[in-house]
């Protein structure tokens, strides 16, 4: 082989393995973007559970009077912690002997389930109540 | 010229699989983010729950307490602070099942509670692991309270006479003290617990880390007329009931020379 032709393929080789690279980078690196966008989501709805926990808001709203959830409190509470433009869907279920019946749901208009990531808190109940709950705080982007 | 050319080929080879072997460690990095967010919000339920736990043990062990003091039950005490350990310990061991298996997750380690009336402690020191990441967790909830003798006394004149109480509180962040007085009340062989005075207090002072509260209490004069009815020295026994913002209660007893005889 000559050694203008050997260059040839060395070259085309270098070209091929560059493409290779930019494409497998690309592929890897642009799931990871989506997925760290929603685990920041994820982690926002935690902040804000573990806010709402310090201040005992959950306690007080999860088990509100007569034991119901106090429904607007929690999601007054909840909007002032979220960052404007952001949708959110907040559920309460009572966990009840391996079964989970949701007794509370409010979703914002604005909330996108395909772009929205959950961070969940169990209570076992408030003020001498016993009764274990789980509060669901999922946060979107603008719909 | 051709081991030149291969060895370059060589090393664009290894520098290519070197690039691919860093990117594809990456993906294995950022499920992580999401474990550690697991835990975190494991840790504040297990922390959440175990508030509730506290709270709702004791609230079981005042009402054996109270039911105990109305049928005149000698063990009152003793049996309020076995119901509030069972009730804890039961309580406790449902939502650490709840956590495992919502979370995925494995908690280890018991929580110790006790009650004695004016005294609560409920207490953990856990571990909460997942995949291999282990996280630590301490929580202590501790609740005290005591009356404070020389102020404690019966005080105006009729008919407006009251009973001022003035009793400590450690380890309850003020302003949420949600205080009930109670008078006992026998009438002959039938007892009953009156709730005489129930609303919120804010600390008339700090002692060190203790919270100084006082409350005044009208003393009705059906009280007094029972006493003089009985030619004889009475006292009246009050129970202060004191609850934090999370429903954790302790209580103290007490009683005041209403004069007579």
């Amino acid at each position: 082989m000559r050694r203008g032709q050997l260059r040839v393929i060395e070259a085309a080789v270098a070209g091929v393995l560059a493409v290779l690279v930019l494409a497998t980078a690309s592929r890897l690196a642009y799931p990871r973007t989506v997925y760290v966008g929603y685990s920041d989501y994820a982690s926002e709805a935690a902040a804000i559970l573990k806010a709402l926990a310090d201040r005992n808001v959950l306690c007080r709203t999860v088990y509100g009077p007569g034991g119901s959830v106090a429904g607007d409190a929690l999601r007054t509470a909840v909007e002032g912690f979220l960052p404007p433009g952001r949708g959110y869907r907040l559920s309460v279920s009572r966990l009840d002997a391996g079964r989970v019946v949701e007794i509370y749901a409010f979703e914002s208009g604005n909330f996108a389930l395909e772009k929205a990531s959950s961070s969940y808190v169990i209570l076992s109940g408030c003020n001498g109540v016993f009764e274990p709950r789980m509060v669901v705080l999922s946060v979107s982007g603008g719909g | 010229m051709r081991r030149r050319g291969q060895s370059y080929v060589a090393a664009m080879l290894a520098v290519f699989v070197a690039f691919v072997a860093l990117l594809a460690t990456l993906p294995s990095v950022v499920p992580l983010t999401a474990v550690a967010d697991k835990v975190d919000t494991a840790l504040l339920s297990v922390n959440e729950t175990l508030k509730g736990c506290c709270a709702h043990a004791s609230s079981e062990a005042w009402k054996v307490f109270y039911s105990g003091k109305i049928g005149g039950g000698g063990g009152a005490t003793a049996s309020a602070a076995d119901r509030f350990l069972a009730r804890a310990r039961a309580c406790w061991s449902t939502c650490r099942d709840l956590i495992q298996g919502y979370y995925g997750l494995l908690v280890g380690g018991e929580p110790s509670f006790e009650h004695g009336g004016s005294t609560l402690t409920c207490k953990a020191e856990l571990s909460v692991s997942k995949r291999g990441t282990v996280s630590k967790l301490k929580w202590v909830k501790s609740i005290e309270m005591s009356i404070v003798n020389g102020e404690t006394a019966i005080k105006g004149v009729f008919p407006n006479k009251c009973l001022e109480i003035n009793f400590t509180l450690k380890g309850v962040k003020p302003p949420y003290v949600l205080v009930e007085v109670y008078f006992l009340d026998v009438r002959g062989s039938e007892v009953y617990l009156r709730n005489v005075w129930k609303g919120y207090l804010l600390p008339v002072s700090a002692e060190g880390d203790a919270f100084k509260y006082s409350v005044r209490v009208l003393i009705e004069l059906k009280y007094f007329a029972r006493c003089d009815a009985n030619k004889q020295a009475c006292t009246l026994q009050y129970i202060v009931k004191a609850s934090d913002d999370t429903g954790a209660c302790v209580w103290v007893e007490g009683g005041v020379d209403l004069g007579g005889g």
